[in-house]
């Protein structure tokens, strides 16, 4: 589920509405990610008299919507506490979790009224069934990763492929996958398998490969609009880089600024800006080393 | 037979080259991708079942669905949603034990084309259709939904649904159907309608799973009694019937 402006046949409390006025529907999610799943506290906060007195009468609850689209996961809590805690197991959930907040009302209400309706809906009553939503708070996503927890383990983020296709004679990016995948011409992939698991020549590999690959990708992000940017949150890349920018340098992928960034610099930063090592490798005769290693 | 999955690393080398291999899927086996890579690709998980094939039987593959349903899902029942829901095991599946069988049920042999390879071979779509178009995920998820050990046959809903491919579609591919709860009082309020004489077809079922759709907007479907959902789709059904009479 995904909280979207949209239009309630009665007056809703929600922060993309004025149907209420000197109103608010306030909830604190924080999660903990363990190895077992997601703990997750919930503290609401209602300003408004006649929402609170009816949760005191349980007349209408708190209601947390938990979604994971890609295992197909879904849960309601109901709880007339302003205080809850959850807890999801990983064996339910991978990736994007959704967490809906609502007000609904748990039984049939007669007649609702409210002195904080906004000024259009004064003088109306309203019916409302059991399972009608009162007030909707702000989603909030929370990403479990099983596999990808940290960007500094770039191999995971990364798959570096074969390209079958002859004519491409340069790397190619491709990211709509779950991972980056780049593309390397048949000589160029088997020279790098080759090398791949040399420590020595990591930074040399992230200098030439993933640097490039990271900075096209960072650019092709900040071209995309807010909705295009959300489709990408399924993707568990999406999900490590957006988060390391976050962790690293405070920076949002998702803000309109992020398009003024320079992403060469960023992507170099990401991987701890390999180019220095790289060069001191090559230039202390790293040649030698690998004839040797060779033998 | 030990159950496999494929890395990532080589699950996107044959993904991302389709343009080139899609052909490489009609021939009759699947040696051609451990040519292709030099080792096998198919790592063993901690998992193993005892050997079953799926039915092919059919000349019109389909037909085969309801019965798959039953063998994979009374197999794999175990598997977690986390598992259920990942590409590299179902795409592990398709392209080694069940290679045959989805060059059958997706007729790969006379419409060999990238996309269908793609959508049934591996994940060609989001996270949650993708779930119920690769041929095996699909069987493992009709299951999922549907599958309801309170009844007497727990795999009547599974055959109602697996009476159409369209009612899959409406029924199983919307976002209400992540709980299994409004999954089957849905089904059920369909089925009793049946019972009652009305003629259901998948124009209804469309026109229903939008309504569910609708009264998810309005109502937190998840908090709502059973009876409360039943109730709104067998009296949906016969406002629709209705209408339909008078039309």
């Amino acid at each position: 589920m995904e909280i979207k402006s949209r239009f309630y046949p009665y007056p809703v409390l929600s922060h993309f509405s004025d149907d209420y006025v000197n109103s608010n529907f306030d909830v604190e999610v924080s999660a903990t990610i363990d190895n077992y799943g997601v703990k997750i506290d919930f503290s609401a906060n209602v300003n408004n008299l006649e929402l609170s007195n009816l949760l005191s009468y349980e007349q209408i609850a708190f209601v947390y919507h938990l979604e994971c689209s890609q295992t197909g996961y879904r849960e309601a809590i109901s709880t007339f506490l302003n205080e809850t805690l959850h807890f999801v197991s990983d064996k339910k959930i991978n990736g994007k979790l959704q967490i809906c907040p609502f007000i609904i009302a748990k039984e049939e209400i007669k007649g609702y009224v409210n002195s904080c309706f906004n000024e259009d809906y004064k003088g109306f009553r309203f019916d409302l069934e059991q399972g009608c939503i009162m007030a909707v708070g702000k989603q909030v996503d929370i990403n479990v990763e099983n596999e990808i927890n940290d960007f500094s383990n770039t191999p995971s983020v990364f798959s570096i492929v074969k390209n079958d296709n002859e004519s491409d004679t340069a790397m190619v990016v491709d990211f709509h996958y779950k991972k980056i995948v780049i593309k390397l011409p048949e000589k160029d992939f088997y020279n790098f398998k080759s090398l791949r698991g040399r420590a020595i020549v990591q930074s040399v590999l992230n200098a030439l490969v993933i640097t490039p690959a990271l900075a096209y990708v960072l650019e092709e992000v900040s071209k995309r609009n807010a909705q295009e940017k959300y489709e990408y949150s399924s993707y568990s890349w999406y999900r490590a880089i957006k988060k390391a920018l976050s962790n690293k340098f405070g920076c949002d992928i998702e803000q309109d600024g992020f398009t003024e960034k320079n992403m060469l610099e960023l992507s170099q930063k990401l991987i701890n800006s390999p180019l220095t090592e790289a060069l001191d490798t090559l230039s202390s005769g790293y040649l030698g080393d690998y004839e040797e290693d060779d033998e | 037979m030990i159950l496999t999955y494929m890395g990532y690393d080589d699950l996107f080398a044959i993904k991302s080259n389709l343009e080139s291999l899609y052909k490489k899927f009609e021939l009759p086996d699947a040696k051609w991708i451990s040519e292709y890579f030099g080792y096998s690709p198919f790592v063993q998980t901690k998992y193993s079942v005892d050997d079953f094939s799926l039915d092919t039987s059919q000349e019109k593959p389909f037909l085969t669905e309801f019965e798959n349903v039953r063998r994979i899902y009374n197999r794999l029942k175990f598997l977690s949603s986390s598992q259920a829901s990942d590409e590299r095991f179902w795409s592990a599946l398709c392209l080694n034990h069940f290679w045959e069988y989805t060059q059958y049920r997706w007729d790969i042999l006379s419409n060999c084309t990238k996309n269908n390879v793609e959508q049934h071979f591996f994940f060609g779509f989001g996270a949650r259709r993708s779930l119920t178009r690769n041929a095996i995920s699909r069987l493992w998820w009709i299951g999922r939904l549907t599958y309801d050990s309170s009844r007497k046959d727990p795999y009547e809903l599974t055959r109602f649904v697996c009476e159409n491919a369209d009612y899959i579609m409406h029924i199983l591919e919307r976002n209400t159907s992540n709980n299994l709860t409004i999954t089957k009082t849905f089904i059920s309020a369909l089925f009793t309608a049946r019972q009652e004489g009305l003629m259901i077809n998948t124009n209804t079922v469309g026109d229903l799973s939008k309504y569910l759709n609708l009264l998810g907007g309005t109502y937190i479907l998840d908090c709502l009694p059973e009876k409360w959902i039943h109730d709104k789709i067998l009296g949906k059904i016969k406002e629709l019937k209705l209408i339909s009479t008078k039309g």
